[in-house]
C-alpha cells in the first residue's frame, strides 16, 4: 500500500482553496445562543443526576445499568459503568426516555470509528424506522410528545431535535401547526428570543388565521425586548 | 461551564459549525444540531488529550451527530444551501468567482459517501494529518491514504455529473 498522497488535481485545489478561504459565518449571537442552550442541558441533566443519585444504592444502580444494556444502548451502557454509578444514572436517564422516541441516542465518542455504517453501532442500526414508514398521525403525535416531554424537564435540545425530526418526516403534517407552535413556546422559554420572534413571523405567515396566534402573541409581547 | 468546555467552544465553534454543514448538515438546522454536538463533546470532555490536536477530536464529535442528522433526515443532501460568508474577495468578481467554485465543491461533496466525504474534509480542507486522521477516526493509516485517493477521484466524478447537468 503506498502511504504517499498523490499531487493534488489542478482544478480541485482550486475549489479547495475557495472553500478555505469563506470560512461559515456563525455570527456571535448564534454562538451564544448555542452556548446557552448547551448551559441550560447541561444544568438540567446535572439536577436530574444528583436527584437520581440521591436516591438509588448500588444494586439499583447495577440493574439500571443492565436494563440500559438490555434496552438497546449496550456499548453506550457499558462505558458509562465503567466511569462510575453518577454517569450510569445519567445514561439511565437517557435510555428510558430517547428510546421510545426515535432511533438518536447521545452521540458516541469519536473514537468509535468511522468503519462501520457511518459508525452506527448494531443496536442503533436495528432500531431505525424504515424509510417508507407509514406517516400517521400516530408517529407524528409520539414525535410532538417527545418534544412536550423534554421540553417538561428542560432538555431543550432534545425537544426542539424532536421537533426537527418531526418537520423532516412530516414537514406538511396534519400536526404541522402545532409543532411551529410548540417550537416556538420552546424557544421562548429557553431564552432564545431571536429566534422565537423569527419564527412567529413565519408562522403568522404561514397561518394568518390560527387560533394560537393570539396566545403566541401574548408569550411573545411578555420577552423582553 | 467547565473551563475547558468554555476555550474550546470559543475557539472551534466556528469549526465544528463548518464540519457539519460539510458533512451535509442543512443551514437551517445547523443551530440545533451544533447544539447537540457541543452537548456531546462536553459529556466527553474527559476523553480530550491536550498533546494530540484538537481538530481531529472535535471533528469526531461533529461526524457522529451529522450522522445521526442524516438518520433523521433520509434525503440526499443535494439541496446544498448557500452558507453566509464573512470574508470578502478583492472584486465582485473574485466573489463571484469564488462563490461558484465553493458551491461547485459543495455540491459535489454531498454526492460524496460520508465515509470518503469525512477524510476528504479533514485532510484536503483542514489540513489535518493522515496519522491525526486515522487516530481520531480510528482507522488504519493505509485507509486514510485509501481513502483520500479514492475520495477525489469519487468528488472529481461528482464535479463532472454536476457540470453535465448544468450547461455552461
Amino acid at each position: 500500500m503506498n502511504d504517499e498522497l498523490p499531487t493534488l488535481d489542478p482544478e480541485l485545489a482550486l475549489l479547495y482553496g475557495a472553500e478555505k478561504s469563506d470560512p461559515v459565518a456563525i455570527d456571535d449571537a448564534t454562538q451564544a445562543r448555542i452556548l446557552a442552550a448547551v448551559s441550560a442541558k447541561v444544568a438540567g441533566e446535572a439536577a436530574l443526576t444528583v436527584t437520581a443519585a440521591s436516591t438509588l444504592t448500588g444494586g439499583k444502580v447495577a440493574l439500571i445499568a443492565l436494563a440500559a444494556f438490555v434496552g438497546g444502548g449496550g456499548a453506550g451502557a457499558v462505558m458509562y459503568a465503567e466511569l462510575g454509578p453518577v454517569r450510569i444514572v445519567e445514561r439511565r436517564v437517557e435510555v428510558t426516555r430517547e428510546v421510545p422516541i426515535e432511533e438518536d441516542a447521545a452521540a458516541p465518542p469519536p473514537d468509535a470509528a468511522v468503519a462501520t455504517d457511518a459508525g452506527v453501532p448494531e443496536t442503533a442500526r436495528a432500531r431505525r424506522p424504515e424509510p417508507e414508514a407509514p406517516r400517521s398521525v400516530a408517529a407524528e403525535q409520539r414525535l410532538l410528545d417527545a418534544a412536550r416531554a423534554a421540553k417538561a424537564r428542560g432538555a431543550t435540545v432534545d425537544a426542539l431535535a424532536a421537533l426537527r425530526r418531526h418537520r423532516e418526516r412530516f414537514e406538511h403534517g396534519q400536526l404541522a401547526q402545532e409543532r411551529d407552535v410548540l417550537r416556538i413556546e420552546i424557544l421562548v422559554a429557553s431564552g432564545q428570543h431571536e429566534r422565537a420572534r423569527a419564527e412567529m413571523a413565519a408562522f403568522e405567515t404561514s397561518y394568518p388565521h390560527s387560533v394560537h396566534r393570539a396566545r403566541l402573541e401574548r408569550l411573545l409581547a411578555r420577552m423582553p425586548q | 461551564m467547565d473551563p475547558r468546555f468554555d476555550r474550546i467552544y470559543a475557539d472551534h465553534c466556528a469549526y465544528v459549525c463548518r464540519s457539519l454543514r460539510r458533512l451535509g448538515v442543512a443551514e437551517r438546522d445547523l443551530e440545533d444540531v451544533a447544539q447537540e454536538a457541543f452537548l456531546a463533546i462536553h459529556k466527553h470532555l474527559g476523553s480530550y488529550d491536550p498533546s494530540r490536536p484538537i481538530k481531529p477530536w472535535l471533528f469526531g464529535f461533529a461526524y457522529h451527530t451529522a450522522a445521526n442528522y442524516r438518520r433523521g433526515v433520509r434525503r440526499k443532501p443535494q439541496n446544498v444551501e448557500a452558507a453566509p460568508s464573512e470574508r470578502h474577495e478583492t472584486t465582485p468578481e473574485d466573489e463571484l468567482v469564488a462563490s461558484e467554485r465553493r458551491q461547485l465543491l459543495r455540491r459535489a461533496l454531498a454526492e460524496v459517501d460520508v465515509e470518503h466525504r469525512a477524510v476528504l474534509i479533514l485532510v484536503d480542507l483542514d489540513d489535518v494529518e493522515p496519522k491525526a486522521v486515522a487516530e481520531a477516526l480510528d482507522l488504519p493509516i493505509a485507509t486514510v491514504y485509501s481513502r483520500v485517493r479514492n475520495g477525489r477521484i469519487k468528488l472529481k466524478e461528482a464535479i463532472e455529473l454536476i457540470r453535465a447537468e448544468v450547461p455552461a
